[in-house]
């Protein structure tokens, strides 16, 4: 978030004082659909994806791979684990009594992805 | 320079293909054509047009080219998002949490059926090959070596992550 806030927060002060015609309103865009592409691939090496370790793991072994080496592999029930530490340090859940509760701003990001997947006519993902 | 307008219509380019994605999508469920994947790139294309008949009327190729550079990067931020609410497994968690007060692991989300469905998504967007049932090959493609650029990136970022991808004969 740093590389997208500093450089913006700076860009934004300039063309606030000197103006949309200011010839630092093009950087300051560029520069944020840039950081803003950078944050939405993150997550894929972040998170570790499984797709992205599958793909790697079968051009790295240069031999047939069975379908159950992968499972064992890349299906640890850790993955959930891992994912819901993740969402407590980005203060989206918080353990309970009850379990894993969802802070207010866990809901609002939750119901804003419903809402988005309704709008669109399409189930809940399947990944 | 660019216009305060031209700013505007530029930044509101994941509005219109969300809007158009929708629309799109409404339609396809309608007449079952097209594919999700199709109706995502159509949108993506007509919020381009709109982008460019709205917002850039006035021909340069300096705008132009900047227009375009914008809405690419744009269409991709757009594109994640909604491949977020397809896949993430974060997502899943909070709306499972969200919808049933209870996280999907317990219940309906299998960790080794996930990697199934991933290894039968690949399989059928032909990034792998499946010499013999149940064996799988990676096929040079477009994904695999964005993947191989990412897992190279992934261990330079958390070296001290373990190394899912090490091949079985570096553990040997």
């Amino acid at each position: 978030m740093l590389v997208l806030c500093i450089p913006l927060a700076i860009y934004l002060n300039i063309v606030l004082i000197s103006g949309v015609s200011s010839p630092w309103t093009i950087p300051a865009v560029v520069h944020a659909i840039l950081a803003a592409n950078y944050i939405a691939i993150y997550p894929a090496f972040q998170a570790s994806s499984p797709t992205i370790h599958i793909l790697s793991y079968l051009w790295n072994e240069k031999r047939q791979v069975g379908e159950l080496e992968l499972m064992e592999r890349f299906g640890k029930s850790g993955l959930v684990k891992d994912r819901v530490q993740d969402l407590e340090k980005g203060g989206l859940v918080k353990p309970s009594n009850e379990g894993t509760t969802l802070t207010l701003k866990g809901k609002v990001l939750a119901r804003i992805f419903i809402t988005y997947r309704q709008v669109l006519g399409l189930p809940l993902g399947a990944g | 320079m660019i216009s305060l307008f031209e700013l505007l219509t530029l930044l509101l380019f994941p509005l219109w293909a969300f809007l158009f994605h929708a629309f799109g999508m409404r339609i396809s469920l309608i007449r079952k054509l097209p594919s999700q994947a199709s109706t995502l790139l159509l949108a993506l294309v007509i919020s381009f047009v709109v982008t460019f008949v709205i917002g850039y009327r006035e021909f340069s190729w300096e705008r132009v080219s900047f227009a375009l550079v914008c809405s690419l990067g744009l269409a991709h931020v757009y594109f994640h998002i909604f491949n977020m609410s397809e896949t993430a497994r974060r997502i899943r968690i909070l709306v499972g949490l969200e919808l049933n007060s209870q996280i999907v692991e317990s219940n309906n989300y299998d960790p080794k059926e996930a990697v199934a469905v991933r290894i039968e998504r690949l399989r059928s967007l032909n990034q792998i090959s499946e010499p013999s049932p149940g064996y799988f090959l990676a096929k040079p493609s477009l994904l695999l070596y964005v993947s191989v650029i990412l897992q190279g990136y992934e261990n330079f970022l958390f070296p001290d992550r373990k190394r899912l991808t090490e091949t079985s004969a570096s553990r040997a």
